[in-house]
């Protein structure tokens, strides 16, 4: 436990590092908020409310959904796994005694707090001054939104660490990257909350576990469900973690027979 | 005493996808690519003991690292077995890892971005190295490999050799019984190199570290290890005391004979004649046993002699011989 928690802090530490990165991504963060607020302006020009969704509750979702809630940096491991592989650098990762995806794991937790810390609060901060940001729709759903926010955190990392393994059969990390990150953008509710979506395409949607990465959390943040159907879907959760890591521990004891290591 | 390390008829073949010529080739080999298998490492057996210090070298391509990741618990065997203390270490790759030390001369272990004490420190909790041992190891191995005034620096400015020496002091905080080192010494100038091995030689003495080392660099052999395993096109060539070496592939120490003028032909019983011009004449000896005195006494000129010099060929010219004659053949 100890070296999970220190390989997370290294994670963290090493973003602290590059300092001219994090201050474009809040840049860049900020420009991508904009617009979906900007989008979903036009969109609700004229209505009070679509679907029971008020515009105000857009603006949060699109807040709060695009920064702490986020797919899109996450795919990022995607392309780390596939390059050690093809560097050959796994070989050094694989003298170390923790198991590949646990490191995996802390690497991922580490530059994601940071994220948090570094770009997502500051993006709340200023665009919630200028549109506005709800609070949560009662305190009991702030606490449950509590508990998503780690299911949210765990589907996301491990759905993660799932695709980059399979850099271990495909050498081309670049289109499972591309391919997640799609899948990713449409089905976790990022870009379009899933109850916009046409019914069918939304019921798939509403069981696969991508849709605990942004859609659900917030829905229970903004109220869209009473407690006990909130309570129920974080047990679903739960269980699409569990379902996850069980997968990725399959896939990673397979892997390891199909190392190789490039380049001597 | 029981080998710690022993590998069994240990092959490594692995599938290399045999590229087709022109566009519709290689549209062919997209679809259903084409493999060739390309032994490394073939059919190769040898104990190590505890405490030993021993050389694997072999030319490039010779399956050295192969052979080398095998023993880390990187790789699996195709065929036979590999055992490190004890274990499979490719099954039971974490344990096998807390019980050794690896150094790739080619790839970092160090976090790149962070202080180098910061490395230091994650090695231990990964580890689980004692707080009182890893305060000790600490303290001798900054003061042994001369850390010290980089310690607070990221890893990422460090020089090569500071880098390598930081990387082996690593891989020795956790007390490991084996250490590995894939070409230690490769791209470090002639004082670091110097640091490197009698610093590995130190540790092999006094510690007990059993240490398995991969080179083309015969010096580090030479000052390191006394035993050596000797591979080419993955198998195996030579396996024994650096000293058998020149017995096995025919080496022969060469004498130096220095006239006060110009000796014409000088017969010397029992060596071969190899050039020399001037005043000095040179020899083959063959190991009949015979003393150096002996041979001399038997030397037929009348020309005084001035000087007697005995050349011992190093190991790096023993085996240029043996490749030299491969490649003739």
């Amino acid at each position: 436990m100890s070296a999970f928690l220190a390989l997370i802090r290294a994670a963290f530490q090493r973003e602290l590092e590059h300092r001219s990165r994090s201050i474009a991504r809040i840049f860049g963060t900020l420009v991508d908020i904009l617009a979906r607020i900007s989008i979903w302006q036009a969109v609700f020009a004229g209505h009070g409310s679509m679907n029971g969704i008020t515009l105000s509750q857009m603006i949060t979702y699109a807040l709060i959904g695009g920064t702490i809630l986020s797919s899109w940096d996450a795919t990022m491991i995607v392309r780390e796994v596939g390059g050690t592989i093809r560097t050959g650098a796994i070989g050094s990762t694989l003298l170390r005694p923790v198991a590949y995806p646990v490191m995996l794991l802390a690497e991922q937790l580490g530059s994601r707090f940071f994220d948090w810390l570094m770009t997502s609060l500051p993006v709340i901060l200023i665009m919630g001054l200028i549109y506005g940001v709800q609070p949560p729709a009662s305190l009991g759903h702030g606490l449950l939104f509590l508990g998503f926010l780690v299911v949210s955190l765990a589907v996301l990392m491990l759905s993660g660490i799932l695709i980059g393994l399979f850099s271990f059969w495909v050498f081309d990390a670049h289109s499972l990257e591309w391919f997640m990150r799609g899948i990713l953008a449409v089905l976790s509710g990022g870009l379009v909350p899933i109850w916009f979506f046409p019914k069918g395409l939304a019921e798939v949607a509403h069981v696969l576990p991508f849709s605990w990465i942004t859609y659900h959390p917030m829905a229970v943040y903004l109220g869209e469900r009473d407690l006990a159907a909130s309570s129920l879907t974080l047990l679903a959760g739960g269980a699409w973690v569990l379902v996850l890591a069980g997968a990725v521990s399959f896939v990673w004891s397979r892997a390891c027979g199909q190392v190789v290591v490039q380049g001597g | 005493m029981a080998p710690i390390i022993s590998a069994a008829s240990v092959s490594k073949t692995f599938q290399q996808r045999v590229p087709q010529p022109g566009l519709a080739g290689a549209v062919r080999s997209f679809v259903s690519p084409v493999t060739k298998p390309v032994r490394a490492v073939e059919d190769i057996s040898f104990e190590i003991a505890a405490g030993e210090a021993v050389g694997y070298l072999g030319p490039n391509g010779a399956g050295k690292s192969t052979m080398i990741k095998m023993l880390t618990g990187i790789l699996a065997p195709s065929a036979g077995t590999v055992t490190v203390l004890g274990r499979h270490p490719q099954a039971e790759r974490v344990a096998n890892a807390r019980d050794i030390g690896v150094v790739f001369g080619q790839r970092t272990q160090l976090w790149w971005e962070l202080p180098l004490f910061e490395s230091f420190e994650l090695h231990r909790r990964m580890y689980r190295v004692p707080e009182p041992v890893f305060e000790r190891n600490r303290a001798d191995l900054t003061e042994m490999m001369g850390l010290a005034s980089f310690l607070e620096r990221p890893v990422r400015h460090l020089s090569l050799g500071q880098r390598m020496r930081a990387e082996i002091a690593m891989a020795l905080m956790h007390d490991p019984k084996i250490l590995f080192l894939d070409e230690p010494t490769i791209g470090l100038d002639v004082v670091a190199k110097d640091v490197v091995r009698k610093f590995l030689s130190r540790m092999n003495r006094e510690r007990g570290t059993t240490i398995i080392l991969t080179t083309h660099d015969l010096q580090d052999i030479e000052e390191i290890c006394p035993r050596l395993i000797m591979v080419d096109e993955g198998r195996l060539l030579f396996d024994g005391a650096i000293g058998a070496l020149r017995t096995r592939f025919g080496a022969r120490r060469k004498l130096v004979l220095e006239f006060a003028g110009e000796p014409g032909t000088v017969y010397l019983p029992g060596t071969e004649p190899a050039g020399g011009e001037g005043h000095v004449r040179e020899f083959l000896l063959s190991d009949d046993g015979r003393s150096l005195v002996q041979l001399l006494a038997d030397l037929q000129t009348d020309t005084d002699l001035r000087d007697v010099r005995l050349h011992e060929p190093g190991i790096e010219e023993i085996i240029r011989t043996h490749y030299q004659a491969k490649a003739a053949a």
